[in-house]
């Protein structure tokens, strides 16, 4: 009996190593976020190759969509620019803020707040073809942060409302 | 009687002769006088027409100004991406100086994780940079932290912007305004000291300063000494031309003394300080001491020492012949001699002068290619951005501050990468030696903002732009245009969509057969939509692109951002159509902003010449596609450098890191392109020869070899590849397109726009049992959270 159930822990403990084995070699996965610098590596001439066909191998799921970006080095930068641009914002100097954003822009174009505050000045400069069209393009890198969705969803709805 | 009346008549005849002699002398006078008094009055004249325009100029304005341009202000953060070297690269183009510890502003130290330097501070759009001292800490090739004065973290700061190129009227004098009050007070005293030292006793013509001159001059026997004031010296520079004759000397003395008059000793030496010529940058002329200063020491001069204050004023005497880069020798003695007279005026104390006399000239190394402006490529583009809005000559005269967005430290990396890829292709592939050229632009994906340009082979040339104004064959990098417009009809179009790729035949209008085929004169049969976009096939993009419609398509790459007409030919569909890479650059930019279309713009904002905001290129957007296609289509792209005709990608650059793009290559391979992009750049690649002649270069071996360099080069993201609102994805058949499931074979897990995708029919089943090995281990992937 004890035998049988030894036998059976072995096999079971197999399995088990075989399992770990096989999603060891499983194919890999983008990982997520963005913040990937890439490090430099001197170019060495490759062979030259004239096939513009390359092999057609399977891929299976590697190119897989990513999730907004997460909080990065940089993000204590893109924090104090828009805190910047809201300030300026409340103040009434819209272009002002718009600048300060745009400073934003360069260091992270994917933090959907950037695409908020620059819409709202737009909205409060009566440009609201341009802040639709940045409430729009913000809305997509919004979809991990319910309360800059919420808030982009209201100025497009706004707009819309105002729009002849 | 006849002879008394004769008598008399003589005698009344010499009465009235005597009269008439006594009546000429003073109408003699009357004229002379009368001639006098006009000349006098013509003198008052000319003295009125001269005053005049020795008042109207010298209180108009003074000079048609160049416009200068500005690259970007470096940003510093915790995070960014920066080496120490490259932030002691940005200092020293700036002019900073390297010191064991700074303390006054444009000066740096480095130890062996940080850089402290003291910023200069710069008025910018938004608001003021104050100058002060900051610590930068090094961890790796990333800024880990910075630090203010006081040790505080602060989370980021700006150093000014570098002037990269002016634009210039045809005289090409180029000068930067400064006031008596900038400059350091060493330097007008340098200058009044060795040229004047009357200055502030005369009246415009100093009789002691010509009587000296002209004894020493009989001293020596030669002319050694002028005896000209600086008033006098300015009047010729400002007013008259160079010629030496004896009314022009007497012509400037007037003006001289008039000028003083009129004006104040400050406002004739500032103007003074301003006008006059201090060298030659290429056929740029350099005047007055403010740009002086920066070409010389690469410092504005408000921080320019004695010994350099006392070069740049021995240089007024003859700045070719006292040229510190070409007759250093010569220079040094000059400045020395300069430091002498300061020291025998009083100016400055022997051991002050003793002390400077020891330094070295300390000019900076001249700009390459004569002094030249470094990056004519990325000028040109923005002169052309300007033209929209300005005129030439508002642009040559106002002195206009035009602030853009181009990234210094990346255009030398594109330059250094541009030049050896090609040398390198031409050796591996035995093309002529110098038949190679190559074209890249390089975007900030957002934001729309070109960086950095090579506009030929050669760094710094400012010959044809190739950038701009290659128009060449686009080949494939235009087929994303033919699948997006197929991608946009889902209820016909999957990226599984089964298409055709077999040989093709259409008629033209002009009655010619149009008849393409793939690139390795193979057919592929049925292949799924995106396979014939990742692996650039000619037939089945044809076929595609002729099912969507040629109106369709040239209206997807009008919305995509072209502009000018296109032809509506069944070439078009294969990229027959000539784009320069600037205009593929601003089509690509919009498949990598999803959809979302910005003009690309070189320039971020103009100031007037007394630094007040004139205009600014804000950032604009327009949706132009569904962010659903545009998904699709990033899809593909992404195939194209996982398994497709840029599959070589991957082989130098990180597989963690997800890049779209596609590649081009024309019939004889006379073009070679590769445009895509990462999460933060994008970058369109042109190779190929001038004279359209045959290379041995396809767009995967040619343009995205240099491609990748580019992108090894930069601080990339990947690729924006969020799943958006109206997309799934779903396990299928690729070669049925039917649903399937993961495991099976033949299975790709792709995404779809809601409602497109396949369904199952009744009584079918799924293509495959998957492997229950699989199932269990997605099942311990989920619970180990791998």
């Amino acid at each position: 009996m004890l035998a049988v159930g030894r036998c059976r822990l072995k096999s079971l403990l197999g399995i088990f190593v075989l399992l770990l084995l096989l999603a060891g070699c499983a194919p890999v996965m983008v990982p997520v976020g963005d913040s990937t610098p890439v490090s430099t590596v001197p170019s060495t001439p490759t062979a030259p190759s004239t096939s513009e066909v390359a092999g057609d191998e399977a891929v299976g799921d590697v190119i897989v969509p990513n999730k907004p970006t997460q909080q990065n080095a940089s993000q204590s930068a893109v924090t104090k620019l828009l805190e910047d641009a809201w300030r300026y914002n409340r103040a009434g100097e819209y272009d002002r803020s718009n600048v300060v954003a745009e400073r934003a822009m360069r260091i992270n174009h994917t933090e959907p707040e950037i695409y908020l505050v620059m819409a709202s000045n737009y909205v409060a400069l009566a440009q609201l073809h341009l802040a639709e069209q940045l409430a729009a393009q913000g809305l997509p890198l919004a979809s991990g942060n319910y309360s800059i969705k919420r808030s982009l969803q209201q100025v497009l709805v706004d707009i819309r409302t105002k729009k002849p | 009687m006849a002879k008394r009346a004769t008598q008399k008549k003589s005698g009344k005849g010499r009465a009235k002769n005597k009269s008439r002699a006594k009546n000429k002398a003073p109408s003699r006078w009357r004229w002379v006088r009368r001639l006098f008094w006009l000349a006098v009055v013509v003198g008052i004249l000319c003295l009125a027409a001269v005053d005049m325009v020795v008042y109207q100029k010298f209180t108009g304005k003074k000079w048609s100004l160049p416009s200068h341009v500005y690259s970007r202000p470096l940003e510093l953060y915790q995070g960014l991406s920066l080496s120490r070297e490259q932030l002691q690269w940005e200092l020293n183009s700036l002019g900073y100086q390297r010191v064991r510890a700074a303390k006054s502003p444009g000066q740096y130290s480095v130890s062996s994780r940080r850089v402290e330097l003291f910023s200069r501070g710069f008025e910018f759009w938004d608001e003021a940079e104050l100058p002060g001292l900051m610590t930068v800490t090094f961890a790796g090739n990333q800024v880990s932290g910075l630090a203010n004065a006081h040790g505080q973290d602060v989370p980021l700061a700006r150093l000014e912007p570098m002037i990269i190129g002016g634009i210039y009227s045809a005289h090409k004098e180029d000068r930067q305004l400064v006031q008596l009050q900038q400059l350091p007070p060493i330097l007008p005293e340098a200058l009044i000291a060795v040229e004047d030292q009357n200055f502030y006793q005369h009246h415009g013509v100093s009789f002691r300063g010509i009587t000296r001159a002209f004894i020493a001059n009989i001293k020596e026997g030669k002319l050694v000494q002028g005896g000209s004031t600086l008033t006098q010296q300015l009047v010729k520079n400002f007013y008259l031309n160079q010629k030496r004759t004896l009314s022009r000397k007497l012509l400037e003395a007037v003006m001289a003394v008039l000028l003083e008059i009129h004006f104040s000793k400050e406002e004739i030496l500032e103007t003074y300080i301003n006008e006059v010529y201090l060298g030659q940058a290429g056929d740029r002329a350099i005047h007055g001491f403010g740009l002086a200063s920066s070409h010389y020491f690469r410092q504005p001069v408000q921080e320019l020492e004695l010994h350099q204050a006392a070069l740049l004023a021995g240089l007024v005497k003859g700045a070719s012949y006292y040229n510190p880069w070409r007759r250093p020798e010569r220079a040094l003695k000059r400045r020395n001699l300069v430091l002498d007279v300061m020291a025998r005026e009083g100016v400055i104390d022997t051991a002050q002068a003793k002390a400077a006399k020891q330094k070295p000239l300390g000019v900076v190394p001249p700009r390459p290619g004569g002094g030249r402006w470094q990056y004519p490529a990325y000028l040109d583009l923005v002169k052309r951005q300007l033209r929209e809005s300005y005129q030439s000559s508002d642009l040559q005269t106002e002195g206009l501050r035009i602030f853009t967005n181009f990234d210094p430290q990346i255009q030398r990396k594109l330059e250094s990468r541009v030049t050896k890829r090609i040398e390198n292709l031409e050796s591996g592939y035995g093309i002529e030696a110098g038949k190679l050229q190559g074209a890249s632009v390089i975007v900030r994906v957002g934001s729309g903002e070109v960086v950095a340009i090579a506009g030929g082979r050669q760094a710094g040339f400012a010959g044809f732009n190739r950038a701009l104004d290659a128009k060449r064959p686009m080949g494939s990098i235009i087929k994303p245009a033919v699948y997006l417009t197929a991608l946009e009809n889902p209820a016909s179009y999957t990226l599984v969509s089964q298409i055709e790729d077999t040989p093709i035949s259409v008629s033209t209008d002009s009655g010619d057969l149009w008849q393409p085929r793939n690139f390795g004169r193979e057919s592929h049969g049925l292949i799924p939509l995106y396979e014939g976009l990742g692996h650039s096939y000619n037939q089945a993009t044809a076929r595609l692109g002729m099912d969507v419609g040629l109106p369709a398509v040239i209206n997807t790459i009008e919305r995509l951002g072209y502009s000018k007409p296109l032809p509506e030919l069944p070439s078009l569909l294969l990229g027959s159509v000539g784009m320069s890479p600037l205009e593929v650059a601003e089509l690509y930019h919009t498949i990598a902003a999803n959809g979302f279309y910005s003009p690309l713009r070189a320039i971020n904002s103009v100031f007037t010449a007394e630094n007040t905001p004139l205009k600014r290129y804000p950032f604009e957007a327009e949706q132009r596609f569904d962010p659903a296609v545009m998904h699709l289509i990033n899809y593909g792209l992404q195939v194209v450098l996982r398994e497709g005709t840029g599959k070589s990608a991957y082989k130098r650059l990180p597989e963690s890191l997800l890049l779209a793009g596609k590649t081009g290559t024309t019939n004889d391979q006379r073009d070679s392109w590769f445009a895509g992009f990462s999460g933060n750049y994008l970058s369109v690649v042109w190779m190929g020869r001038d004279d359209n002649g045959k290379t041995p270069l396809t767009g995967g071996t040619g343009a995205l070899r240099l491609w990748i360099d580019i992108m090894l080069e930069l601080e990339n993201r990947s690729v924006v590849f969020h799943q958006p609102e109206g997309i799934s994805y779903h396990w299928v058949d690729t070669h049925t397109g039917l649903l399937s499931q993961k495991g099976c074979a033949g299975a790709r897990y792709l995404p779809f726009i809601d409602g497109s995708e396949p369904v199952l029919q009744s009584g079918q089943r799924v293509g495959c049992t998957p492997d229950s090995i699989e199932n269990v281990v997605d099942w311990l992937k989920n619970k180990l959270g791998w």
